[in-house]
């Protein structure tokens, strides 16, 4: 095999999508990215107080969320007992509910308990296990008392919660009218682990944000008091549209005094002249410095050209996923024209791959969209604003800032403005013509 | 299998991408997406990248439960069986079946086998992480627009998306023929359910009219209608004289024609030009049936009268769909179902649908025929309309037999039969039986499929019949009276 195809093919690898969870990838790939997001959070979560103990954490799909809560669980561990999880992991996305969300903090704060293998009394255990395992309808071995059993039931636990969906509706139907029960339980669970660790409890939740906007709806509007019930600290991620409704946002404002912090997309450029769209601005070299880090620590230097790392970055938009995704989609493209001609030594991400790259993405953008979509991306372009007629309006606006095509940058100042490969989708169809 | 094709230049590019992809991806979870309407196409190209692939690589392939379309699933019990896959060597993933997920529930629950399969694509990137492989997800089109909207996380890590358009492929030997000759039912449109008086008590008040003065304006509305009422007594058997009669429609029609012409009654003359068509199709004189469609869609057009248009638009269609131009068919029923959405006609737009699942049944794409008649079925549903829900229902069926999946099939003729018993169609419950129990033929060959009931029901009176299809079968007719 050649050379030049297998650094192209390490490259492809390790242009992955994924959040960096696993140690060795964080070792591999992490570049310092948004600290002071890790840093206000760490503030928020250390000043709470027993009243005020719930932080709502958002921000775009891909912009880093999941790596920056797994780093921010490493940096919190030494203080706190930390309690990270997926919800995804546990529940079946069609059954989540505020109770079963509840149901899993006590489960997810036990399981850690077990990893850490935190000492605590035999006859209090027992009858914790008994009380989960109940409401689970799992099986507790009648001979196998006391301490062995408790990571195996765990582990029952959860692949019942996951795998039986009459144990999640019946979950659902014990507790729909004593809420407060089970929120006394998960205190009384918190209560005595603190008391054991001698550290306090974090919980943080993370895949919530992939929620429907209506099932996020459910939990965090109508059903928000009783998430926030329990006497622990809890960070939850939720969708970035979920905060832009003003109805949800309010509330979510009043019940946590407005811990609501969101992980901001990389500013590429400063906020645009809303009169002179089309005006060459500099871009911001700091976030480029950044960015071009994170690209070089996957990509071998020599398989890309300048000028199109700077391209990649620049239509990025400013979101991770999506500047890894273009340089993945540019190395297919060489891999593609290596296995065309396997002579070649000179194949390099190029201006050429680039413009390829993008057009294959383009496409992507575009399949979903209709024409009340396009005028919705067109008025938020010249406008750099949210502003939408009704209901129906507004709701395809919150789907497209769901799915990237309209992005949300903050400063000072607070603008939203279209993804730069949905720039060049609409300029080619001749929609930004005055 | 005719692996000699060349591929289309998108196509190749399109083939060329993936298998990159698959042999770059290896080590690692890399999510790559098909997109694909053509089963044939589809089989050609796995078959290909088997070729290519191996023995350095395997191929594998997995299908989803179809009650619980979850991905992850899928390939965990795949892993769960091979050890080769274990012990993480190197191999690809190629996961079927999300094209015959329903997008209506037969159950009338509210989640759809599309929506569960959504949202276990949505929530499943924990669960994934753990296989380390290219996992290349098949879908067609109309799936693909359905992740870009309801799965967007799992479209936000997808690794990359191939793109594969419509080649002309061979024929391919049948699979079975054994759901040839059961295409479905005459639109009711076509059946003149207009309120006549007695035919002696007609022509007498045509007479009297006449008689008073030749050129009343309502007279050519009233030949119309005596044509139409001429052409009802054909079709039902009703007519004293069959030959007689038939010119006595002819010549009313012509009559009106020459009226209205005169008096420019436009609107009149575009259901005229319409139901002399009907009459000529009834004759199986197809050609002038077209031309007489034609003209009414012309003139349906100028005068803006869009139920004519559509009406025009759908007997053009089956007309065509008779002679075998099952293209043409198509055009002219995509045409009517843009027609009925301008309209607002939910009751004739599921009929569009359908019809254009019957005529894509005809062509032998069967995946397409399954997505348009499980748009209509979503329609006749919504709006309350059993009787066509269970047309739906079985054209759907004959679909999902022709493409092998006889569990679903099976569960599909179930359905549409208890709705034809329901509403009291015997004859289409004995079709329903008759599917079953072919279904169950189909299972002989493959012993691992429980046969269903039916089993005693005897085989088609006329073997050679069952396997023609219907078009055939009316050109056999026409042959037949032509010889006469």
């Amino acid at each position: 095999m050649s050379e030049l195809l297998e650094r192209f093919r390490t490259a492809y690898r390790n242009l992955q999508l994924l959040s960096l969870l696993k140690k060795e990838e964080l070792e591999k790939f992490y570049v310092p990215y948004n600290i002071h997001v890790i840093d206000e959070l760490e503030q928020v979560v250390e000043d709470c107080s027993d009243t005020n103990n719930k932080v709502i954490f958002t921000g775009h799909r891909g912009c880093g969320k999941s790596t920056l809560l797994g780093r921010f669980t490493e940096r919190m561990s030494d203080r706190f007992f930390v309690v990270f999880f997926s919800i995804a992991d546990l529940i079946e996305m069609s059954d989540i509910n505020h109770i079963n969300i509840l149901f899993a903090i006590a489960v997810q704060i036990m399981e850690q308990t077990e990893q850490q293998q935190i000492n605590i009394s035999e006859s209090t255990k027992k009858s914790l296990y008994e009380w989960l395992a109940t409401k689970t309808q799992t099986q507790i071995q009648s001979d196998s008392a006391g301490i062995s059993v408790g990571f195996n039931l765990i582990e029952m636990i959860k692949t019942k919660l996951q795998s039986e969906k009459i144990v999640r509706r019946e979950l659902k139907q014990e507790f729909e009218r004593k809420t407060s029960e089970l929120v006394a339980k998960i205190d009384e669970i918190v209560a005595l682990i603190q008391k054991e660790v001698n550290q306090e409890i974090v919980v943080i939740i993370d895949d919530l944000d992939k929620l429907d906007l209506q099932v996020v709806r459910e939990i965090f509007h109508d059903n928000v008091k009783m998430l926030f019930k329990p006497q622990v600290r809890i960070v939850f991620s939720i969708p970035i549209a979920t905060p832009r409704e003003i109805n949800i946002r309010r509330h979510l404002e009043t019940e946590t005094s407005n811990q609501i912090y969101v992980m901001p997309v990389a500013k590429l450029y400063p906020k645009p002249d809303i009169n002179n769209r089309e005006e060459e601005v500099e871009p911001i070299r700091e976030t480029l410095k950044t960015f071009s880090d994170i690209l070089y620590e996957r990509i071998d230097p020599e398989l890309i050209e300048r000028d199109a790392v700077e391209t990649i970055m620049l239509k990025s938009g400013g979101v991770l996923r999506e500047l890894i995704r273009i340089a993945s989609v540019c190395c297919t493209k060489c891999l593609l024209e290596i296995r065309r001609d396997k002579s070649r030594d000179d194949i390099k991400i190029n201006a050429e791959i680039v413009d390829k790259a993008l057009t294959d993405m383009r496409n992507d953008f575009a399949t979903p969209l209709s024409k009340r979509h396009y005028d919705i991306l067109v008025r938020t372009y010249r406008e750099l604003q949210q502003n939408t007629k009704d209901d129906t309006e507004l709701e395809k606006f919150l789907d497209l800032l769901h799915g990237l095509y309209i992005l949300e940058y903050r400063n000072a100042d607070q603008w939203y403005d279209v993804h730069p490969i949905v720039y060049d989708l609409l300029e080619r169809k001749g929609l930004l013509l005055t | 299998m005719n692996s000699e094709l060349e591929l289309k230049p998108e196509n190749q590019d399109s083939y060329d991408k993936l298998i990159v992809s698959i042999e770059s991806g290896q080590g690692i979870l890399t999510p790559l997406i098909a997109v694909c309407d053509d089963m044939r196409l589809r089989e050609l190209l796995i078959r290909r990248y088997e070729e290519e692939l191996s023995p350095d690589l395997r191929v594998y392939r997995v299908r989803l439960n179809q009650e619980e379309p979850s991905l992850r699933l899928g390939v965990a019990t795949l892993i769960q069986n091979e050890e080769y896959l274990q012990q993480k060597k190197p191999a690809v993933i190629m996961v079927m079946g999300s094209e015959t997920l329903m997008f209506v529930s037969p159950k009338r629950e509210d989640r759809t086998e599309v929506d569960k399969f959504m949202g276990y694509l949505q929530w499943g990137r924990e669960g994934l992480m753990r296989f380390p492989y290219p996992i290349v997800l098949w879908v067609t089109k109309k799936i693909e627009l359905e992740i870009t909207r309801s799965a967007l996380d799992f479209w936000s890590w997808r690794k990359g998306v191939a793109h594969f358009v419509q080649e002309f492929l061979p024929e391919m030997p049948r699979e079975n023929n054994l759901f040839e000759a059961q295409s479905v039912s005459l639109r009711d449109s076509e059946e003149d359910t207009g309120n006549f008086l007695p035919l002696e008590d007609f022509k007498e008040l045509i007479a009297k009219v006449e008689e008073k003065n030749r050129e009343d304006p309502s007279l050519g509305t009233m030949y119309s209608r005596l044509g139409r009422l001429y052409s009802r007594r054909l079709r039902r058997g009703e007519a004293e004289d069959d030959k007689l009669e038939k010119e006595e429609a002819f010549l009313s029609f012509q009559k009106a024609i020459n009226l209205q012409s005169k008096n420019k009654l436009n609107d009149n003359l575009t259901q005229t030009f319409f139901y002399l068509g009907l009459l000529y199709k009834h004759c199986s004189q197809y050609q002038q049936a077209i031309e007489y469609f034609q003209s009414s869609l012309e003139l349906a057009r100028e005068i803006d009268d869009c139920q004519g248009e559509s009406d025009a638009l759908d007997s053009l269609g089956y007309t065509c769909e008779i002679l075998g131009e099952y293209q043409k068919a198509i055009d002219y029923h995509q045409q009517s179902l843009i027609m009925t959405r301008e309209i607002g006609d939910r009751f004739e737009e599921g009929h569009a649908l359908y019809n254009l699942g019957q005529d894509y049944y005809s062509l032998g794409e069967y995946q397409e025929s399954i997505n348009y008649h499980n748009l209509s079925l979503l329609i006749f549903r919504e709006i309350g309309y059993r009787r066509m829900e269970a047309f739906a229902y079985l054209g759907l069926g004959y679909s999902l037999a022709k493409l092998g999946e006889k569990w679903k099939a099976k569960q599909v003729f179930e359905q549409a039969k208890t709705l034809f018993q329901e509403i009291d169609i015997e004859h289409k419950v004995k079709d329903c039986n008759q599917a079953l129990y072919n279904l169950g033929k189909m299972a002989i060959a493959q012993p691992t499929f429980i046969p269903p009931f039916g089993e005693e029901l005897p085989p088609p009176e006329n073997p050679e019949e069952a396997v023609l299809p219907r078009s055939h079968r009316r050109a056999k007719q026409r042959r037949k009276k032509t010889t006469m």
